[in-house]
């Protein structure tokens, strides 16, 4: 694969709040298609990570890219080839209803797949009459999902987005990303602590640990290393002793 | 005891800054009372009103809207909060504590007043209560209530009635019709003294179940945020099929101004409107063109302040808006700074606008001579705000981060 098939890298990037340094070096490539897993322990710099990426946190050195663009001045049509999905979603104050603020967020790309959304409201249950503030946390987080879906963008990025979500609403937007992938060849990264999650749709896993990417690679390769019987959360365990 | 001392401790630490800066406010306006008026002045009194003299009326404004909003906040959060529902009677224990400031603070606030003039004390009194019953409306609109039934609906409406009027009657004062001012201040008291007994009884017993969901006459007031959100919801919709449809250019600024603007904060207007009206009412009787100076710059001030808080109060906002439009960091933050610098003149003007007829009327003695160096006033502190206003947000926006440390910052600072 050449150069143009890097849709994410990070080049030795650092970041610290104060004294506190949140990333050290850190070094990561993500390819065209690839969905890639990223785990670490609360406070790891997962979010940070993805911040920076985004050109939401300014890097204290090192440089970080998308589709090839500086991260901290991203044109334009990168943006349009982006979805991302927070960590917390309580925004817009809850006053719009759900239908509305779909409505708000097509305004702002060129292509907008409605039936898409409405399958999907319909598919998680979602109200689309019922205001934002008045769902509850897993709604607001499939409400956020649909959102950066509806655009149908080359790269997902989702910072922890099954955490709020019931067990049948998880398999289906697993269902989703996988079919996402095989159709159209999406690249994503998410963050989660649910190990089993990344088991059933990631194919590559980059675990953060003390400020730094302890690992980055194939998950099988990664089971491969510390046996075959041990799953993701036994290796992740036994990485963090 | 024990456990009041331990509320009291608990309800320190938790906003603490908040809590540094009402003290230290109460410390300033003590000393300038002991060491400047003395005992023989009231700081209310409008006999030889001075530069100084308003500035404390203000700060001392500000500060007793700040006691009472810290108040609900407590009574608030000892209602909500699951954790504090497990230490026992912490509901009754908090009334006391509750009780305990306010008795303090009315205590306080009759010394820097100065019992001196009567009727400057019924004012003062009258005002206090009015707002204690407001924020008991608040509180019962979404957790206790303070109705025995849902029946009462008709105190609703008195209550929303006397809002209107109570400012202004005990501003005036009998003198025109002294009948008429015992009758309506004694049945607002008589309606407050019911508000307060039921509110008491019903926060003690954690009762929540007369909150209406039913569609009663008196469910109408509650359902007026309702109305308002669905207003900015239609007028929002519009906005976006004209977007959509290609009737409208300025595509990027109607869409942040949605996001950030979209629909307003109800209790901080209300808030401010209390804020710049209980500082106008002291004023009606004798205008000057000093204290509506001062009180247009403090109202441009907290108009600033709102904004600030509309854009950062929610960073999911600013995240949304950067990662979404199509646009360079430098274009966003340009069109970030545009958009909030229009909102703040426009809010400014608009309220204005309201401010002098408000004047006009009042002050029928206000002849067209005066009108020239009042004009100058207004126009100068328009254009210092403008000038104030874009250092500041320039200074905000321009090549920062979003995720995090600017909004955390501009959130602790406002709170």
């Amino acid at each position: 694969m050449g150069n143009s098939d890097v849709i994410i890298r990070l080049e030795k990037v650092s970041k610290s709040y104060g004294d506190k340094q949140v990333l050290k070096n850190i070094d990561l490539t993500i390819k065209k298609g690839t969905i890639m897993g990223l785990v670490g322990k609360n406070g790891a710099g997962k979010t940070t990570m993805i911040k920076s990426l985004l050109g939401l946190l300014k890097l204290d050195s090192g440089k970080a890219s998308l589709f090839g663009e500086d991260s901290w001045d991203l044109p334009g049509e990168v943006k349009q080839k982006l979805g991302y999905v927070p960590q917390s979603v309580n925004g817009f104050d809850g006053w719009m209803t759900v239908d509305a603020l779909l409505e708000y967020t097509s305004v702002f790309y060129d292509k907008w797949n409605k039936n898409k959304v409405d399958h999907l409201l319909k598919d998680w249950n979602i109200d689309p009459k019922a205001r934002f503030r008045s769902l509850s946390e897993g709604e607001k987080q499939k409400v956020a999902i649909i959102m950066a879906m509806g655009h149908e963008p080359e790269l997902y990025i989702f910072d922890e987005p099954v955490a709020s979500l019931d067990p049948v609403a998880r398999r289906s937007f697993i269902k989703e990303l996988i079919d996402l992938n095989i159709e159209s060849g999406t690249t994503m990264l998410f963050s989660t602590h649910i190990t089993s999650d990344l088991e059933r749709i990631a194919a590559d896993v980059a675990i953060l640990k003390d400020n730094e990417l302890k690992y980055v690679g194939g998950l099988s390769d990664l089971k491969e290393k510390y046996g075959e019987q041990l799953n993701l959360e036994d290796i992740f365990l036994e990485l963090n002793k | 005891m024990k456990l009041i001392f331990g509320t009291i401790i608990y309800y320190f630490r938790s906003y603490t800054k908040f809590n540094i800066i009402l003290l230290l406010i109460s410390t300033i306006i003590t000393c300038h009372k002991i060491f400047f008026l003395g005992s023989g002045d009231s700081l209310f009194s409008h006999k030889d009103i001075t530069f100084s003299k308003f500035i404390f009326i203000v700060i001392f404004t500000v500060f007793m809207l700040g006691l009472f909003w810290r108040i609900l906040l407590i009574l608030i959060e000892s209602f909500t909060s699951d954790i504090l529902q497990m230490i026992p009677e912490i509901r009754k224990n908090t009334l006391y504590l509750c009780a305990l400031i306010l008795s303090i603070s009315f205590g306080w606030a009759i010394f820097i007043i100065g019992a001196g003039d009567i009727n400057i004390l019924i004012h003062f009194s009258i005002l206090n209560l009015w707002i204690v019953s407001l924020f008991l409306t608040i509180v019962s609109k979404a957790l206790v209530p303070i109705y025995r039934t849902r029946k009462l609906w008709i105190l609703k409406w008195i209550f929303v009635l006397f809002s209107i009027i109570i400012p202004i009657i005990t501003a005036k004062g009998p003198s025109r019709h002294p009948r008429l001012y015992i009758f309506l201040i004694s049945t607002f008291l008589i309606v407050l003294l019911y508000q307060l007994i039921n509110f008491i009884r019903n926060y003690i017993n954690f009762r929540t179940d007369l909150i209406s969901n039913h569609k009663t006459p008196g469910s109408k007031i509650d359902k007026l945020q309702d109305m308002i959100e669905n207003f900015y919801t239609r007028r929002s919709m519009k906005t976006i099929d004209k977007l959509k449809t290609g009737q409208y250019s300025k595509r990027s600024t109607s869409l942040v101004h949605i996001a950030l603007f979209g629909n307003e904060y109800l209790f901080l207007w209300l808030f401010i409107g209390l804020i710049t009206g209980t500082v106008y009412v002291h004023f009606i009787k004798e205008f000057s063109p000093l204290p509506l100076f001062v009180g247009i710059m403090l109202y441009f001030g907290l108009v600033s302040l709102q904004v600030t808080y509309m854009v950062f109060r929610q960073k999911f906002k600013i995240e949304f808006l950067y990662t979404s439009l199509c646009l360079t960091r430098n274009d966003f933050e340009k069109l970030l700074l545009k958009t909030v610098i229009k909102c703040h003149l426009s809010r400014s003007y608009k309220t204005l606008i309201a401010i002098l007829t408000a004047v006009v009327i009042n002050n029928i003695f206000l002849d067209a001579v005066s009108f020239i160096p009042l004009i100058i006033y207004i126009a100068s502190v328009y254009l210092m705000q403008i000038i104030v206003i874009y250092m500041y947000w320039y200074n905000i926006i321009s090549r920062r981060d979003y995720a995090l440390i600017k909004q955390v910052n501009v959130i602790k600072y406002i709170s």
